[in-house]
């Protein structure tokens, strides 16, 4: 991590199933594909990356007769998402001042 | 990272945001459902006990079902203590059942059935299903917010 950007949340991806996930208790795989629209296997690599983490937390539940993966934020994967938010927004931010002051 | 690279994820987030506001629908069976619970549980708390263990019981599985539906038919569930902007409306919801389930409570006197108790329940089940359907709009509303920097 440096200056609240968080290395594991750099990749556009991860950074967009963390926003969603935020946003949510809880996500099934399928809905994190449409949403974020990668395919499967990207989607599985950056969640296992996130998991690894400790940012993610995945279960699999019977649905229907078929095993399905759902994915929630943890708290520390809440917490590097709101300071890599934060980061992001300081960055835009004082690029815009420094303009302005121009 | 460059301010304009972190510019473009931030829109970024912004268009997965406003992906998931157009999902975040849910049918008025769903609120109705929800405020349905609420009024059940609020109108067996001045009934006689067996009477009222078995509304809360009702009221309880209504809830269930409300959460395993949504996770079937949306594919995931969104907490009504979601941070954002219907955190003030979550409240608001909380603090309206807890007085009307303890008025229904005083309103209770041991004996048999209690009319006001049914009122104070058909009063929680509209309000809550009224309050509900507003939630959805503002988690809406705040998911397509566009005011970031």
């Amino acid at each position: 991590m440096s200056g609240g950007l968080d290395t594991t949340l750099h990749a556009p991806a991860r950074l967009q199933i963390a926003a969603l996930l935020a946003r949510v208790e809880e996500a099934e795989f399928a809905t994190i594909r449409d949403i974020v629209e990668v395919s499967d296997s990207v989607l599985s690599k950056h969640l296992a990356a996130l998991g690894e983490e400790g940012y993610v937390r995945l279960r699999k539940a019977a649905q229907d007769g078929r095993q399905r993966t759902w994915a929630s934020l943890t708290r520390a994967g809440r917490k590097a998402f709101a300071a890599h938010m934060a980061a992001l927004q300081e960055l835009v931010a004082s690029a815009q001042a420094a303009a302005v002051a121009e | 990272m460059n301010p304009n690279e972190a510019a473009a994820t931030l829109a970024e987030v912004d268009r997965t945001e406003m992906k998931l506001a157009q999902r975040a629908r849910w049918p008025f069976h769903r609120h109705a459902m929800f405020g349905l619970a609420e009024g059940i549980l609020v109108a067996g708390l001045a009934q006689p006990t067996v009477q009222a263990g078995a509304m809360i019981v009702v009221a309880m599985a209504l809830l269930i079902v409300c959460v395993s539906e949504d996770r079937r038919r949306d594919g995931m569930f969104v907490s009504g203590w979601q941070p954002g902007a219907t955190r003030p409306l979550t409240i608001f919801i909380t603090l309206f059942v807890l007085a009307m389930a303890a008025a229904s409570a005083m309103a209770r006197d041991g004996g048999g059935a209690e009319p006001v108790g049914y009122l104070f329940g058909a009063i929680t089940f509209v309000i809550c299903t009224a309050a509900s359907l507003r939630w959805e709009k503002i988690y809406r509303s705040d998911l397509n917010k566009k005011a970031r920097p």
